[in-house]
């Protein structure tokens, strides 16, 4: 059966069928090979989208894309300049900065990769910075974008797995830290042996300006994050306060959308939110097909056979959580991954906020690797350099992530209180 | 027969045009309703229709806004293997990916619609709404989704550029 499964997919997949109805026609097939009514396609493909944190994930997207193209990364990225830009090679550290900031902003990581890429490539080119190293760079700070909240696939994780979208948010702040303090000391470290020049000058008169200039995006996170916290909104909420605020700062203060940007915004953000969610919905049915077989108890109880050390086991997970998202992109493999362990991971004791987090940092470190690399893509399209130079260039930060993610997945084993 | 295609095309234009006014409503709608369920929480007192017809309404513009994807080859896709593949068996490989993906849309109609007549009497919770009207959206975007596909399946060089754009 689960051969049989697996066989069809991979067909679908292979012939260029979006993964989407390729899931649909997997599930297809076994419903008509089983003799099972076809009512249940619809009907879960109905159920499937059909749930209030959802409507977070169009509103996150669209307030990651209104912000992307807007003029607040801009000065959000003067700002950090203006404070860190007096170091050695402190332009670095002003994208990693400046990545970690928008990551609490937008629950994207494509989103963040831009932001950060479109204003400060050029000025990185201009001060002398080597552009494939930037362009690496920033990609990997795009991956903090889906650790740090807000995020979506944090968001689908919550639902999937029936967990709180606040809690798992709570817990994205340490590995996202973490992600951004080891990226930047390896980008300090490589500015210094290449003896990168300084940014501006450190004055306190031009901090204060840029800081006037940046507030509007300076105090967003205090709102969407703060408001969720403090249980004020739900997360799908603090989601569409997200959009009115970027509405309302692009429209009235930054000026710089009209009515005719904001319809081709909102259309295209749909699109990227309905190539997620119509694999949501498709992926429903096959989900309740696993579950009628008890294929996720089965594959639980033959890994549980090779070992039951919960290190080893944890570390095989992350060994196929990385791999999975070196070849697939975010939504699909958390969607076929995610009922697959949760049987395993709860046999094995560990705490299913943790494990969720496991799961998008493995994803995330995905965005660098190609072939499917979102955030290489990305960081590609704003420099112009070829994927292929990027990606050489992006080994010495996907090592200190992978090392970060494997550090993450132990250390709450050892010290339960990380696990907040 | 030529004939055909170019009728077909030209559906397929002009249905894209419509659902993308139509999506640009129902997010608009959506983002105006949630808006309005925060404030009337903490100004009077919290509505009770709100997050049933966001609900519904995330439904209708994940599967509409699902065949604008659709026609522009946004849905992700593995396009490497066929990208490989020498002209003419690809071009046959992108007709069979059409035609096998039509045969999902077909079924998920016809299901769609039994499920729509076998819950005719039911109305949605909170708002009273018969569900039928709101099941409607999965078989009518199904039948947009095949006319693209039809629409693709004929076109002389398929433009099968799957990109992985998304979070």
């Amino acid at each position: 059966m689960i051969a049989f499964l697996f066989f069809i997919f991979f067909i679908c997949l292979l012939i260029g069928i979006p993964v989407s109805i390729a899931i649909g026609l997997t599930s297809l097939t076994v419903l008509f090979t089983q003799d099972i009514s076809l009512i249940v396609l619809p009907q879960r493909m109905f159920a499937g989208c059909d749930s209030f944190p959802f409507v977070a994930v169009p509103f996150f997207i669209l307030a990651g894309d209104l912000l992307s193209q807007g003029k607040m990364s801009e000065k959000l990225v003067q700002f950090a300049d203006s404070i860190l830009g007096f170091f050695k090679g402190g332009l670095w550290l002003v994208a990693v900065l400046a990545s970690a900031f928008f990551a609490a902003i937008s629950g994207s990581s494509a989103a963040t990769t831009a932001a950060v890429g479109t204003p400060l490539i050029p000025e990185l080119k201009k001060k002398g910075y080597d552009s494939a190293k930037s362009a690496a760079l920033i990609a990997s700070g795009g991956c903090i974008g889906v650790i740090i909240p807000p995020s979506i696939p944090l968001v689908l994780y919550a639902v999937l797995a029936d967990q709180s979208v606040a809690s798992l948010f709570l817990n994205g702040f340490f590995p996202g830290i973490l992600m951004a303090v080891s990226l930047s000391s390896i980008a300090i470290y490589t500015a210094h042996k290449n003896n990168y020049p300084k940014g501006s000058e450190f004055e306190i008169k031009n901090i204060w300006k840029c800081f006037k200039e940046a507030i509007w995006g300076i105090i967003m996170p205090l709102i969407i994050l703060g408001g969720i916290f403090s249980g004020y909104f739900t997360p799908t909420e603090a989601a569409v306060i997200a959009v009115d605020y970027a509405l309302l700062v692009s429209v009235f203060i930054y000026k710089d959308m009209k009515l005719k940007d904001i319809f081709r915004v909102i259309t295209n953000s749909a699109i990227t939110m309905s190539t997620i969610m119509f694999i949501i919905a498709t992926s429903a049915t096959l989900g309740w097909i696993m579950a009628n077989w008890q294929i996720p108890s089965q594959i639980a109880t033959a890994l549980l056979s090779l070992s039951d050390n919960k290190y080893v086991l944890l570390f095989l997970i992350t060994i196929v959580v990385l791999i999975a998202g070196v070849f697939m992109e975010t939504a699909s493999a958390l969607v076929l991954l995610t009922p697959v362990f949760l049987p395993l991971v709860t046999q094995l004791g560990i705490n299913l906020v943790h494990f969720g987090i496991i799961l998008i940092f493995g994803f995330a470190i995905g965005m660098i690797t190609p072939p499917v690399a979102i955030c290489l893509y990305v960081a590609s399209t704003v420099s112009n350099i070829s994927i292929e130079k990027i990606s050489k260039e992006v080994l010495p930060y996907l090592i200190a992530l992978i090392i970060v993610l494997l550090l993450y997945a132990y250390l709450p084993l050892v010290f339960p209180f990380l696990i907040i | 027969m030529k004939n055909v295609i170019a009728y077909i095309d030209l559906a397929s234009e002009l249905v894209d045009k419509w659902i993308r006014y139509l999506v640009f409503i129902l997010i608009s709608a959506m983002i105006i309703i949630t808006t309005l369920q925060v404030f009337c929480r903490v100004l009077f007192t919290a509505l009770s229709w709100s997050e049933e017809a966001t609900r519904y309404l995330l439904v209708w513009s994940t599967f509409f806004t699902a065949t604008l994807a659709y026609k522009r080859g946004k849905h992700i896709a593995i396009t490497f293997v066929v990208e490989f593949l020498p002209k003419k068996i690809k071009a046959l490989v992108i007709f069979l990916g059409y035609f096998l993906s039509a045969i999902f849309f077909m079924t998920v109609f016809y299901y769609g619609m039994q499920m729509i007549n076998l819950q005719i009497f039911q109305i949605s919770p909170a708002m009273g709404i018969p569900m039928k009207h709101v099941y409607l959206a999965i078989p009518i975007s199904m039948v947009i989704m095949m006319i693209h596909a039809a629409s693709g399946a004929f076109k002389k060089e398929a433009d099968n550029s799957g990109k992985e754009v998304t979070i």
